[in-house]
C-alpha cells in the first residue's frame, strides 16, 4: 500500500442489496436509501449493502470501512479487506454485503471508507423511529378519513 | 420467548467494473445493449469484521475518531493527489478541527467527516488560487511548493 497510489472514490451507496451479473460484471443495486425506520430499538438491519467505486487505484490495498455513529463519532464496526486493484486503467468496485448488522438508537450513522490510515470518502444513513409502526416518511402525508 | 440471535456477517468483494455490449439486434433493427461474458473472474476477498462493543458496563463504545490520519478524499476531477496529506485532529469546544501544519491549512465541522469536507474544499480552491497567482511573495511560494509536493494536475 505504501507506494501504491490514492485511490478516488467516484460512487459510494448504501442499498438493500448489490448483484454482480457473473460474465458481465455488471452490478445492479437494489433498493437505494438513506432513511431506516424501525419500531424498535436496539435492533438489526437484515441486509445492508455499501457499494464503492474506485479509480486511479493500482496495487494491493487494505480497505476499512468503519461503521460510526455520528452522535458521538462512536465506532460501531470496522470492516477490513486486503484487496488487489490489478487494472489500474479500469474502475474497480468494492461491494460489502453485510447480514445483520446492528444499529443500537436512532441518529445519523456514516459509513467511512479508509486504505490503511488513509480517508477516501463517506456515505451517511439516517435511522429514525417509526411510531405506531408508521415510516417517518407517512406520518405526515396520511390522507385524513372523509 | 427467547429468539435467538444471528451474528452480524459481511461479505466483501471486488469487482472489475461490468461490460455492455451492442452487437444485439432488435425487431426493428436498431442496435441494442447485449451482456458480453468477460474472461476477468471476480476476485474474492479476505474480510474481517470487528464489533465494536463497551469495554464495561458503564463505558461507552470506542470513538472512531484518530488523533491523526491522512487525508486521500481530494475528490476533484483536475487535480490528484500524489501522496496523502498528514492531518492532525482536535476537538475545540462542539467542533472538530482537522490541520495541515506544514501548510497551515484546516478544516472545521461538527464532525471529523465534516472538517474532512471542509479541509478537501480550502486545499482546492488554495491551490487553484495558488496556481492563478502570477506574483507571489516568498511565503505563498514556500506555500506553492509544499501544495506540488501533494497535489498534480491529472493527466487528461
Amino acid at each position: 500500500m505504501a507506494d501504491c497510489p490514492i485511490p478516488t472514490v467516484t460512487a459510494m451507496l448504501v442499498c438493500d442489496q448489490t448483484i454482480a451479473e457473473q460474465g458481465t460484471n455488471k452490478k445492479s443495486l437494489i433498493g437505494i436509501f438513506e432513511q431506516v425506520g424501525s419500531s424498535r430499538f436496539p435492533t438489526a438491519m437484515p441486509r445492508l449493502s455499501v457499494y464503492v467505486r474506485l479509480v486511479d487505484g493500482s496495487g494491493r490495498y487494505l480497505f476499512k470501512l468503519r461503521v460510526v455513529s455520528l452522535k458521538d463519532e462512536a465506532l460501531l464496526a470496522d470492516i477490513e479487506v486486503d484487496a488487489e486493484i490489478s487494472n489500474p486503467m479500469q474502475a474497480a468496485e468494492l461491494v460489502f454485503n453485510i447480514v445483520g448488522f446492528p444499529i443500537p438508537e436512532p441518529g445519523k450513522y456514516e459509513f467511512q471508507l479508509y486504505t490503511g490510515d488513509v480517508y477516501l470518502h463517506r456515505v451517511t444513513m439516517e435511522v429514525q423511529a417509526m411510531q405506531g409502526g408508521i415510516p417517518p416518511w407517512q406520518q405526515q402525508s396520511r390522507p385524513r378519513p372523509s | 420467548m427467547a429468539t435467538a440471535v444471528t451474528p452480524p456477517s459481511v461479505l466483501a468483494d471486488l469487482f472489475p467494473s461490468g461490460m455492455a455490449g451492442t452487437k444485439a439486434e432488435g425487431p426493428s433493427g436498431a442496435m441494442l445493449p447485449g451482456q458480453v461474458a468477460q474472461p476477468e473472474r471476480v476476485s474474492k476477498v479476505e474480510v474481517k469484521f470487528f464489533l465494536a462493543a463497551p469495554a464495561g458496563p458503564l463505558q461507552t463504545l470506542p470513538s472512531a475518531r484518530p488523533g491523526k490520519l491522512k487525508f486521500g478524499a481530494l475528490n476533484d476531477p483536475q487535480y490528484r493527489l500524489r501522496q496523502p496529506i498528514p492531518l492532525a485532529v482536535t476537538v475545540e469546544g462542539a467542533s472538530v478541527v482537522v490541520g495541515w501544519t506544514e501548510a497551515d491549512e484546516f478544516g472545521v465541522g461538527n464532525t471529523l467527516s465534516a472538517a474532512l469536507d471542509d479541509f478537501g474544499a480550502s486545499v482546492r480552491e488554495l491551490y487553484r488560487r495558488i496556481h492563478e497567482s502570477e506574483q507571489l511573495g516568498p511565503d505563498l511560494e514556500n506555500i506553492k511548493r509544499i501544495l506540488g509536493e501533494y497535489i498534480a494536475p491529472r493527466s487528461r
